[in-house]
């Protein structure tokens, strides 16, 4: 199996090199350093501008420079233009942790809660549970995110802390919850994740689990009719036996592919959800890189989700491999 | 057995199916699923997509025996798995034990199917179909080994066929029907030598036949039934066969016959089978007018 992650990895470089090359590229159509600097800059500021970044060496030799960076994963050499004392690694750094304390506990609640939901429905399809289920998931879809974003903010926030009293959750921002080093040590503070970070997971759990559950559901059902369910029923197999064991593991392929399509996201985050609860992750410092023509911090960011997202795939087939017997990795 | 979706089956609340004194129809969950696997165990149709792809075949045999032989530790089910499929011929049991179901053959995993039905060692056997999905040679080994396992683990077989020849070949009894009702019972002999029900004689007219040309009109064409099974969502009101019959009269289409009998047994001892059994088996029709009990005139 190892043979294959390791042939897998070498495949995916040329595809890695063409996502790098068409992203340098077009982020050069029009002139980063202009674009930065703006109509009133002098000669001499765009052309300092250009040499310290290099953009005035040819498009190969800026080419290759970038992959040895990003393949040495050596993002501490460039500095940010718009933070001028922080290296791109450093900004990379700091936005990981708190995108990750959003998107990691949202993917693992949304995959949990969708599959039992959906393997309720499935088993219960066409009666009242189901129904109402499905009409509650759907509801939940069906609305806005940022109508939740509002509604969450006003009253899991405001109204809660005015009316009654009770702090539990911010309406925005974010303090680190794990430290490490320092007088205390490792420490991790539960309290202070769920006042900032609840709130958005919940959002993002509910806008996920709509398309997630009936997606597992409907797999679900498919299971339910297969004829190994009918044998393992006649063995004298208990329900939850035969939805545990029988039928969910057939329906791991399904449910990794679906998982895994949004693995990047945990390191790329979520726009809307970071820029209304000013949780400085990836989301914001993207979306703030772009609005400031920031374009070191854009290129390697680029970078970085493009990494995920390839690894991700390679990631995808080892898993179907180890649930289901029939793909075999040679 | 109950094992279609409860939501879309339904059972008629007088009928019965008894199984030592606990009738089927009605039992509860729990009690089912004892005897499921346990005392009546079952094989379908479609071995290739019976078994569950994603679980070594010693994990399906060795399953049914966490469920009804829970004195067996890890160990005991898997010599008994192990003893299963060398019960069912096939070679190198221990390797195949952790084997998929994709990586054996059609016949291979019907025999894995009749080693998770007879792993508990049950009292009836009902096997659907068993060989409509394998291919002749593979049929007549499976059939075979039915049969020697039937007579050394004393296991009794419900088998569902549309195939005649299987049926003469391993049955002892017959219940022959059509549209959802037993036309007519009896045993191999009766049924196949002194049909008395339309239905059965027609059934066994549309076997092709080794230099029997003269039997089906003009001497090439086989007969056929007329006309086509009716819809059971538009069953006619009389007998079910009325449309199709060559000997209706109206009392066919007023009333459904019941199930009578109709005499005993004509079996003949100089032509096997046993005895003992075809005495106490009266031959039953469903039909208002049975055929007389002659054999049919053989060319």
């Amino acid at each position: 199996m190892w043979a294959y992650v390791l042939r897998r990895l070498l495949y995916s470089i040329p595809i890695y090199l063409g996502i790098i090359l068409f992203v340098m590229a077009a982020l050069r159509v029009n002139d980063p350093v202009y674009a930065y600097l703006g109509k009133h800059a002098s000669r001499e500021q765009i052309d300092q501008k250009r040499k310290t970044m290099g953009l005035d060496q040819p498009f190969l030799v800026q080419y290759g420079k970038f992959l040895g960076q990003v393949f040495t994963l050596d993002f501490e050499s460039t500095k940010s233009w718009q933070y001028e004392t922080k290296s791109v690694g450093e900004i990379l750094g700091e936005r990981i942790g708190p995108t990750a304390a959003i998107t990691v506990p949202a993917l693992v609640v949304t995959t949990v809660v969708s599959i039992g939901v959906g393997l309720i429905a499935a088993f219960y399809r066409g009666r009242l549970i189901d129904r109402a289920l499905m009409v509650l998931i759907v509801l939940g879809m069906s609305v806005s995110v940022l109508v939740f974003i509002i509604f969450g903010q006003y009253f899991g926030a405001n109204w809660l802390k005015e009316k009654h009293g009770i702090e539990w959750f911010a309406s925005g921002g974010y303090e680190p919850w794990i430290s490490w080093g320092g007088t205390e040590g490792f420490r991790v503070k539960p309290g202070i994740w769920v006042y900032y970070c609840a709130l958005p997971v919940l959002i993002d759990v509910i806008l996920a689990m709509g398309y997630d559950t009936r997606f597992y559901r409907a797999v679900m059902v498919e299971e339910t009719g297969r004829d190994y369910i009918t044998t393992a029923v006649a063995k004298g197999a208990t329900r939850r036996k035969v939805m545990f064991a029988h039928m969910l593991k057939n329906a791991m392929i399904p449910i990794i592919t679906r998982v895994m399509i949004s693995f990047p996201f945990l390191i790329g985050g979520s726009i809307l959800l970071e820029r209304y609860f000013r949780i400085p992750g990836m989301g914001n410092a993207l979306i703030d890189s772009i609005t400031n023509k920031d374009f070191p911090v854009i290129q390697a960011f680029t970078a970085v989700f493009a990494a995920v997202f390839v690894l991700s795939v390679i990631l995808t087939d080892v898993l179907y491999a180890l649930v289901d017997p029939r793909v075999r990795l040679s | 057995m109950r094992l279609l979706p409860e939501r879309t089956t339904i059972i008629d609340p007088r009928s019965q199916v008894m199984f030592e004194g606990v009738n089927l129809a009605t039992a509860d969950d729990a009690t089912m699923r004892k005897i499921r696997g346990d005392r009546i165990a079952m094989i379908f149709q479609e071995p290739m997509t019976s078994l569950n792809p994603v679980f070594t075949v010693g994990w399906q045999i060795e399953e049914a025996l966490k469920y009804h032989k829970p004195e067996l530790d890890r160990a005991g089910r898997r010599a008994r798995a192990v003893e299963m499929l060398r019960l069912v011929e096939i070679p190198e049991p221990e390797r195949r034990r952790g084997e998929y179901p994709h990586q054996l053959s059609g016949g291979m995993r019907q025999r894995v199917m009749i080693a998770i039905a007879l792993c508990c060692e049950p009292d009836i056997l009902i096997a659907d179909e068993p060989t409509t999905a394998l291919d002749v040679t593979i049929q007549a080994q499976i059939l075979a080994l039915m049969d020697g396992l039937k007579k050394r683990l004393g296991t009794a077989i419900i088998l569902i066929t549309h195939n005649l020849g299987v049926v003469a070949q391993v049955c002892d009894r017959v219940m022959v029907m059509y549209a959802g009702r037993v036309i007519e019972t009896g045993t191999v002999f009766d049924i196949f030598h002194r049909p008395r029900h339309p239905y059965t004689r027609a059934l066994l007219d549309s076997i092709p036949k080794k230099g029997r040309k003269e039997h089906g009109g003009g001497g090439k064409r086989l007969p056929t039934i007329e006309g086509i099974v009716p819809s059971l969502f538009d069953l006619p009101k009389g007998c079910r066969f009325q449309d199709r019959c060559k000997f209706r009269q109206d009392r066919c289409v007023a009333e459904e016959p019941a199930l009578e009998a109709v005499g005993m047994s004509a079996l003949r001892p100089d032509i096997g089978g046993s005895p003992a059994k075809a005495s106490d088996s009266p031959v039953q029709v469903r039909c208002h007018f049975p055929l007389p009990s002659v054999p049919p005139t053989t060319p």
